[in-house]
């Protein structure tokens, strides 16, 4: 193996400090999902994982309230985020290198696939595996919160604010029929949340224990194998996981996967070759000052890059 | 080969006796000493800035707390612990309207240059940091006319630390780190990715005390 071909795939991990897509947790209150770089290097992730430590895209300031032109909290912000985040993680994909992204809330999706979408052309699309507790699929008026979190999957398929999900005339970040959600909890048919006729392919919470997460996992990874696509990007938010593995999150999902469910998903997913990964939403505020969940998380994801291609 | 013929001295002389050559010498050597004094003012005052420019937020401003004079004791270079004490000495300040970070790096230390200097463990180069909006990132800059070395890396913060990463010539990773960051000192470190892919072999390291502000 030449030193070139080894490099091909270097992991780098890329800290997004940001919690602009979040609401406060109380009045005059940043949410701590910021703090999620700095704990999981405190938690030996970049070594664990064998990255390197690219250092963090610093975030604009957060501020609480909602702008009133997108009914989107801290949506100039974001997009100026979302540019600086493509451009770091392009920067690594032109190294021919694998990024490991780590938020921030989810609307650090917005960055990611900004990144993809610069490099797409007619000849060459990319898929996202979105791993997620919900479908983020709300827009600014269906939203109860502002918060572009919640609006994240809905805006890189193009639904909603057109200063987000039209950045640089891109529109869309990612086409809905190349993207598979993986994990969620089921709105109702008639929500705005729904998922169901967007083209994107759901594999629901319910699904999953239905069929089993060895069945669930292949059917996802089968529909993102696919020859018109040149690769995909993976988007694991903490909050797919049960509250009992991971309470440490803005929204706790109480019906979600077992730690070792995500963890089997992830180390099959990574022996599909993806271009890139993301964690979001991880919370250190909200974990105990010794990091009692965030610890045993982090220590999973960083077992399933053993299968990484 | 004449000991002299290295760094700066030899510079100065190749550009001397090139002068003698030419057609109009005398008046030639009158035009570049008046022009190298008057530019010499020229550029201090076009390249220097007196602080970080507004469009840089603080928050984003990873080097302006390096602006002085530094004295550096070289912990480790080029794969080596040096066998007795070696120093160096580094100048930071702002430039270019204060989108960048300018410093010059000089090893050794001017007062132990000779002009029998090998160029071997020898520096007297410059990296230029600029605020790059877009990338939200530093892009680093270092030359080293004395060896030919230039590196581009991009710097960012990692906790309380800068990490700057990059490629060398051979394609091979270097990471060049601040760590131990006080008002008054700093630890600098570069280093190579091994060919195994996952450990760092140190190829530089720098203890800095602050000499001046």
């Amino acid at each position: 193996v030449t030193s070139a071909q080894e490099h091909r795939r270097q992991r780098i991990f890329l800290g997004a400090p940001s919690s602009l897509g979040l609401r406060p947790p109380a009045e005059g209150k940043v949410p701590g999902t910021f703090k999620q770089p700095a704990a999981f290097r405190e938690l030996g992730f970049p070594r664990a994982i064998l990255a390197i430590d690219a250092g963090d895209v610093a975030a604009p300031a957060y501020r609480p309230e909602i702008e009133a032109a997108s009914g989107i909290r801290n949506a100039t912000a974001i997009v100026t985020y979302s540019k600086a985040l493509a451009a770091a993680v392009g920067d690594i994909l032109d190294q021919e290198s694998f990024p490991v992204v780590v938020g921030g809330d989810c609307s650090i999706l917005l960055g990611s696939m900004l990144a993809l979408r610069r490099r797409s052309s007619a000849s060459r699309r990319y898929g996202l595996l979105f791993v997620d507790g919900h479908t983020d699929y709300a827009d600014a008026t269906s939203s109860t919160t502002g918060g572009a979190a919640g609006m994240d999957l809905a805006l890189v398929t193009g639904k909603g604010s057109e200063v987000l999900a039209n950045m640089e005339g891109l529109l869309p970040l990612v086409c809905p029929e190349n993207v598979v959600a993986f994990g969620f909890q089921e709105p109702p048919a008639d929500s705005s949340w729904s998922i169901g006729k967007s083209g994107i392919q759901g594999i629901t919470r319910q699904m999953i224990l239905d069929s089993g997460i060895e069945t669930a996992t292949a059917v996802a990874l089968k529909c993102l194998r696919r020859d018109d696509l040149s690769g995909f990007w993976i988007h694991v938010d903490a909050d797919v996981l049960s509250s009992a593995d991971m309470p440490a999150v803005d929204s706790p999902n109480s019906g979600g996967l077992a730690l070792r469910e995500l963890t089997y998903f992830l180390t099959r997913a990574f022996a599909h070759g993806p271009i890139g990964v993301q964690f979001s939403i991880y919370d250190p505020n909200l974990d105990t000052p010794d990091k009692r969940f965030g610890r045993p998380y982090a220590k999973a994801l960083a077992t399933t890059f053993a299968s990484l291609r | 080969m004449r000991a002299r013929n290295i760094d700066r001295n030899f510079r100065q002389e190749t550009l001397r006796l090139s002068i003698e050559e030419s057609f109009c010498r005398r008046s030639q050597e009158n035009m570049m000493t008046t022009t190298d004094a008057s530019a010499l003012a020229g550029l201090e005052s076009v390249l220097v800035a007196a602080g970080r420019s507004a469009e840089i937020a603080e928050s984003d401003d990873l080097y302006g707390w390096l602006v002085g004079s530094w004295a550096l004791d070289v912990v480790r270079y080029a794969d080596e612990v040096p066998p007795v004490p070696f120093e160096a000495e580094a100048h930071f300040q702002w430039a270019l309207e204060g989108r960048a970070v300018q410093d010059v790096w000089i090893m050794p230390r001017r007062a132990d240059r000779t002009a029998a200097l090998s160029k071997t463990n020898n520096m007297y180069g410059t990296t230029l940091r600029v605020w790059d909006s877009t990338l939200k990132a530093w892009r680093v800059t270092w030359v080293n006319p004395v060896t030919g070395h230039r590196s581009e890396l991009i710097g960012r913060r990692s906790g309380n630390d800068i990490v700057q990463l990059g490629t060398q010539a051979d394609g091979m990773p270097i990471r060049w780190t601040f760590t131990e960051v006080t008002s008054v000192s700093f630890l600098w470190t570069g280093e190579v990715l091994n060919t195994d892919g996952q450990t760092w072999r140190v190829q530089g390291q720098f203890r800095a005390r602050r000499i001046q502000s």
